[in-house]
């Protein structure tokens, strides 16, 4: 190798080196430049999202942790001592229960607050009726406990009146059917447990007749939720057979209900022992399939799992997530456990998502300023972002929001 | 097995983590209890030093179970007399601050909240989300357990409670009731006069907490021991466990509670109808507290039929009134409540019933022209349950 081909060896590594190093740092710029490009293309599509569908951005934006308290954003008022709220698929309708004043049923515009409709169970008084927890299935429809009638009505999402499930193993509409041989088209009918037996009216004809009152199993209906996957759970606080009872989807997809429905699980009994409630006044499913009763007058909350086996206990004892008379409650789709603690007059929020339930935080106090609640008694999220309860002696509904 | 949970960290020498299942290294230092580590939780950083941050072992979680499952049972005996959350505290109860508070209390009795009467609803009002005593309604919406054999075990679903409504009662809107909503009460027959009214009672407002002990009692239906500053006793007899709301329990002692307030209107003495001497009182009087067929003097006539269990038939209708147990099923004392419903009524008073505005009369306490003055049966039926006049 002689001497005079080092230098120009040197000079080739060297502009050989030049170039790996600006072929590297043109590397990272198209890098760069491509991480740009692409985070201007979420910000374009988000932002011709938010054009296209102008929402509250909470709802807009994808669900993420937030272990901190929600804030208090606005009432809905026009309501009487509301007790039940629900929200329908599309987050446009709210559902209220109200036990003041007619006892009414009500749907708001949930954005504007905007009153939309009053509807009561048919051919009732206000003293024959008190509707209490509602909640609504995949298409829209309406299901609420009556306490007084014992029975969960079913109206269309514009509060029609479709059907009743009288029993836990009988609707109307398969009674009838079964006493008419089959529903004529256009048949009216109703059932009115303080007076008598089913009326019914065929289509054309101005005469109402009435039928023998059906045999029933007694029960008590008061917590009514829909899982993420369809399932319907009704708490029975039926003193003498109190439990929960779980139906199959294919009781809240059914086009109608003319064939009687058949639980698919019992389980739960009434007391103030391990897996036993006192007044449960809600039960729901979590994304693991667990089942959380809120166990009113025993103050806690009672898990089981997906086998329905009995696992424990939890919201019971002193501190700030001690459950005082817990009522309405929601399982957001992160297993966060909003809890309406009646008479600690605020919300406990748990996270339930692994083995053992984490108290995350409570919100709201007694009072009747903007976010303070007067016996709060059930509660609804849309998503991540607006968080509706009834603010019973208050006699309103307060927006929360992330 | 055992399901370790806990991470466990592992040095290692080499860069990054790396799976690893460590079952036998585990069971040596857990004595040899099988235990699985879920792979996302064992990882590798070389060396093998293992550092565990918590040990697990199952006695200790056994005793940890059992001490929480004892101490959970201890807080969740509430039984009281009368059932519920009405009794039965135990020392290290949290039950207090369900309803209290000692330094930032809004009402008064350290609640809360202003309200008694919004305190109870929240269990006994329309919804029934606490309990089957609906007092709002005048509605017992439990049916009475068939096993249990004490009582009358007659009480079926959406039985109307023997007390009444406070805003219905079976099924239509009350014509009279007691006010409970906390404000100062005028209160008839409370002075030495039978027609005087006293415009405050002892305590201030009269709400729930006026007749009945939130805490329990001794008394039937957690009736308070003192109203308005009345010793007060009434005796509950025939009754188990399970509650009979339809059919009365009472014994003896129950028009006590009414006269803590209407005290004048408590009239004990044989022939007080008809004996001029009472007048200086303000009038006449209706005994109560006696037989419903003792012997009456001769200017009074009183049916041969028993008024609870027979009561007077007019060829369409029948009507009773449940008389005060002597400790038997089917007593025979007249109270108070064997006309009148504490609660309150949806009776109708139509022509000379009618004593209020608008019907002509003015008896007392009448303030509206469908005023029915608590009573239990429309117009004046409860008069014809015992006195069966043709």
């Amino acid at each position: 190798m002689s001497m005079d081909s080092q230098p120009e060896e040197n000079i080739q590594d060297r502009s050989a080196q030049e170039v790996e190093q600006e072929e590297k740092r043109r590397r990272k710029l198209l890098l760069l430049l491509l991480v740009l490009l692409l985070m201007l293309c979420c910000c374009v599509v988000f932002f011709l999202r938010y054009l296209l569908k102008p929402q509250p951005l909470p709802e807009l934006l994808p669900a993420v942790d937030l272990n901190y308290p929600p804030h208090y954003l606005y009432s809905i008022y026009g309501v009487s001592q509301p007790v039940g709220v629900a929200i329908s698929p599309d987050g446009k309708k709210l559902y209220v229960a109200e036990t003041g004043n007619n006892r009414l049923l009500k749907i708001f515009e949930a954005e504007s607050g905007k009153l939309l409709k009053e509807f009561s169970p048919p051919n009732t008084s206000s003293a024959q009726r008190s509707p209490v927890y509602l909640t609504v299935d995949a298409s829209g429809r309406v299901y609420v406990s009556d306490r007084l009638q014992h029975a969960i009505f079913i109206y269309d999402a514009d509060g029609n009146y479709l059907d009743t499930i009288l029993a836990p193993n009988l609707t109307l509409s398969s009674y009838m059917e079964s006493q008419l041989k089959g529903i004529p088209k256009g048949t009216q009918y109703f059932y009115n447990s303080f007076q008598g037996g089913p009326s019914y009216q065929l289509s054309g004809s101005k005469d109402w007749k009435t039928l023998s009152t059906p045999k029933m199993e007694p029960w008590s209906p008061l917590g009514v939720s829909i899982s993420a996957d369809g399932r319907l759970l009704v708490t029975n606080v039926l003193e003498t057979n109190s439990n929960i009872i779980e139906y199959s989807a294919s009781v809240t997809s059914a086009a109608n209900w003319n064939k009687a429905p058949v639980p698919t699980y019992i389980f739960g009994s009434y007391g103030e022992g391990e897996g036993q409630f006192l007044f449960p006044n809600d039960a729901l499913v979590d994304s693991k399939g667990r089942f959380f009763a809120i166990d009113g007058n025993n103050g806690r909350v009672l898990v089981w799992d997906f086998t329905h086996l009995y696992q424990n206990i939890f919201g019971r004892g002193t501190g700030e997530s001690a459950l005082n008379l817990p009522r309405g409650a929601f399982l957001d789709e992160k297993d966060r456990l909003f809890i309406v603690d009646a008479v600690g007059h605020n919300v406990k929020v748990f996270d339930v998502s692994g083995d053992v339930p984490q108290f995350l935080y409570a919100f709201g106090d007694l009072g009747v300023d903007d976010g303070q609640f007067n016996y709060p008694n059930d509660i609804v999220l849309f998503g991540t972002g607006s968080i509706y309860i009834a603010d019973r002696e208050n006699n309103r509904i307060q927006v929360w929001s992330y | 097995m055992v399901i370790l949970d806990t991470p466990i960290y592992l040095k290692s020498e080499r860069d990054g983590l790396v799976k690893m299942f460590f079952q036998k290294i585990i069971q040596e230092v857990f004595r040899q209890q099988t235990i699985v580590v879920p792979p996302h939780i064992a990882a590798d950083r070389g060396n093998m030093q293992i550092v565990v941050k918590e040990n697990v072992s199952m006695k200790k979680y056994l005793i940890v179970l059992v001490v929480v499952l004892v101490t959970a049972l201890a807080l969740t005996t509430l039984v009281s007399a009368n059932g519920g959350p009405h009794g039965g505290f135990t020392a290290t109860t949290d039950a207090c601050a369900g309803c209290h508070r000692t330094h930032t209390a809004t009402g008064p009795r350290l609640l809360i909240n202003t309200s008694t009467q919004a305190l109870c609803m929240t269990c006994h009002g329309s919804t029934g989300t606490g309990a089957d005593s609906n007092v709002l309604d005048g509605i017992w919406l439990e049916g009475r357990n068939p096993t249990d054999t004490t009582g009358d075990a007659n009480t079926t679903i959406n039985s109307p409670l023997l007390g009444g409504g406070f805003t219905n009662y079976r099924g239509a809107a009350t014509t009279s009731s007691h006010s409970v909503d906390g404000t100062s009460q005028a209160a008839w027959g409370n002075g030495v006069a039978r027609g005087s009214v006293s415009a405050t009672l002892v305590g201030g407002g009269m709400d729930c907490a006026s007749c009945h002990d939130p805490h329990g009692s001794t008394n039937y239906r957690i009736i308070n021991t003192t109203v308005n500053g009345v010793a007060v006793t009434v005796a509950q007899v025939d009754e188990g466990a399970a509650k009979d709301y339809d059919t009365e329990q009472w014994g003896a002692g129950q028009s006590n509670l009414c006269a803590a307030c209407h005290g004048s209107y408590h009239t004990t003495t044989a022939g007080s109808g008809s004996d001029a001497t009472v007048a200086t009182n303000g009038g006449y009087s209706h005994r109560v507290d006696m037989s419903w067929n003792v012997v009456p003097p001769a200017s009074v006539t009183v049916g041969a039929n028993n008024p609870e269990t027979v009561g007077f038939n007019d060829g369409t209708t029948t009507v009773t009134v449940p008389l005060a147990q002597t400790g038997v099923v089917g007593g025979n004392v007249v109270v108070c409540q064997t006309c009148h419903m504490p609660h309150g009524t949806s009776a109708q008073m139509t022509g000379h019933a009618n004593g209020g505005p608008g019907g002509g009369g003015t008896l007392p306490g009448n303030t509206t022209a469908t005023d029915s003055a608590l009573l239990r049966l429309n117009n004046r039926a409860v008069c014809q349950a015992c006195h069966q006049k043709e």
